[in-house]
């Protein structure tokens, strides 16, 4: 079954029953269709709904509707001079064909990535079922009473630096989460995710009422289309030395560097390298590592160094 | 399953197709409309040689469902050729040695021509963000800018001719 409303109301209504899989770009959930990971048996196609594929100044904030693709978001001049760091996530997300399609609602509700859950079936079928397709270990870590697999999304920790909100509807109900929370609530149990529940409507971000310095970076394997290795976002206002810094590609969700912040905040650090060396070892007790392809752990652990590419741009 | 019908415009002609919620734009432009210069390669999004334009926008068809696709604008690398012969990107590539195997051809010059239908005159910088999302496994990249630098000199000398 496959429903293409026109409408917020008839979108509300189609998704009531909470049997259909949400589709916007489909980017991330083609892919683990045609992996058998994911059926496609009924589908709600929102790309055609005008207000989800907004991106308006209201009295709270900007909002950014959830069918907005990537590419419009990158490009939007709003956005890029009020939220410079998620205009910039946005632009390394994928490639510009991704780009073209893939929205910033699915970029946030992308599933947790893993070599053992990205694979077809019939590569699958060679092992037991793990977590994430409703067995009861992970290939990652055996001893793990937990999924382990990573999560990825570009734009999440930059929505996250500026304090961004996620409007949803869940049973019907319209609420508001900030973007850590609902990507942690939008997990279902053990590395599973919503797909069914949860019907992201867009994202609120609150206007800077003190103008910060903010800034996104990131590091992959191959510089033009590839997942993360890494990525780092921060805001800072030099006023205050306030701060607020998140690294991603390294858990189940982005991870704030708390300590880091209050390194900052009390200017107890002798230069950038003494900051990047406190960052680092921040992410390292922070960081839930595994087996990716193309990069060991080890080598992973060598790239939390390249922080200090953020902090040249937000202290530079 | 379930089958639906769907129309699209795929190089200036009308087709309606019937697909079911599995098929992919790519299946039902290789499959249904018989064009086959677009190709499969990773089938994931992540090499490009799928790519077509679909409403003025590079794309991978075969991340996108075909009802997803449902009355949009399609131009594959078959609606680049004309009865006066081959199209500027295309005599670019051959003229820059920019074609080895050949099988990231179709996606590369559908990226190219993305790229000049917005921008005319790219920078290098700009032409190798614009082909960042297809791989040529045989490695040929500097001869691919090279041949896109002169489709957009070609293009740009017949829009001036016309």
């Amino acid at each position: 079954m496959y429903k293409r409303p026109k409408t917020m109301e008839e979108l509300l209504q189609a998704s009531s029953l909470k049997t259909e899989t949400i589709l916007a770009g489909g980017t991330d959930l083609v892919p683990l269709i045609k992996n058998g990971v994911k059926n496609c048996s009924s589908l709600i196609d929102i790309t055609q709904i005008p207000e989800l594929k907004k991106i308006e100044k209201t009295d709270k904030g900007w909002f950014i509707g959830t069918a907005v693709t990537l590419s419009s978001l990158a490009e939007n001049p709003d956005i890029r001079q009020a939220y410079p760091a998620l205009s910039k996530a946005a632009g390394k997300t994928a490639s510009p064909q991704i780009r073209s399609i893939g929205t910033i609602g699915g970029n946030i509700l992308q599933d947790r990535r893993c070599m053992y859950f990205n694979q077809s079936a019939y590569w699958r079928s060679s092992l037991p079922l793990c977590f994430k397709t409703g067995g009861s270990v992970c290939h990652q870590a055996p001893a793990s009473p937990v999924c382990r697999a990573i999560y990825y999304s570009d734009t999440a920790p930059a929505l996250c630096i500026y304090g961004a909100l996620a409007v949803f509807y869940e049973n019907g109900c319209r609420q508001t989460l900030p973007v850590l929370d609902f990507i942690k609530h939008h997990t279902a149990e053990n590395g599973t995710v919503r797909y069914k529940e949860i019907l992201l409507e867009g994202f609120l971000l609150p206007f800077q009422e003190v103008p910060m310095k903010s800034a996104f970076e990131k590091v992959s394997i191959r510089n033009s289309i590839d997942f993360p290795v890494i990525h780092f976002a921060g805001t800072y206002l030099p006023a205050a030395k306030q701060s607020c810094l998140y690294a991603g590609a390294v858990s189940h969700y982005p991870v704030r560097l708390v300590k880091t912040e209050e390194a900052i905040a009390s200017s107890s650090f002798a230069g950038l390298d003494a900051l990047t060396e406190i960052a680092v070892q921040e992410i390292r007790s922070l960081s839930q590592l595994i087996k990716e392809p193309g990069i060991s752990p080890k080598i992973k652990r060598e790239s939390f160094k390249n922080i200090r590419f953020l902090f040249e741009e937000l202290f530079g | 399953m379930e089958h639906y019908s769907i129309h699209l415009t795929i190089n200036g002609k009308k087709y309606t197709f019937f697909v079911t919620e599995e098929d992919t734009l790519l299946d039902v432009i290789r499959e249904k409309a018989g064009l086959t210069g677009t190709k499969q390669g990773c089938g994931c999004g992540q090499c490009g040689a799928c790519t077509v334009i679909m409403n003025q926008k590079a794309v991978n068809s075969c991340c996108i469902l075909a009802l997803q696709a449902d009355g949009s604008e399609v131009e594959t690398i078959e609606g680049l050729d004309s009865p006066s012969g081959l199209h500027p990107i295309q005599e670019a590539y051959i003229e820059k040695g920019a074609i080895q195997c050949g099988f990231c051809t179709p996606g590369m010059i559908m990226s190219t021509k993305a790229l000049l239908d917005q921008n005319p005159q790219p920078s290098r910088p700009e032409i190798r963000e614009a082909l960042s999302g297809n791989i040529c496994r045989c490695t040929g990249y500097t001869k691919i800018e090279e041949a896109v630098q002169a489709a957009a000199a070609k293009l740009k000398e017949v829009s001036h001719e016309s």
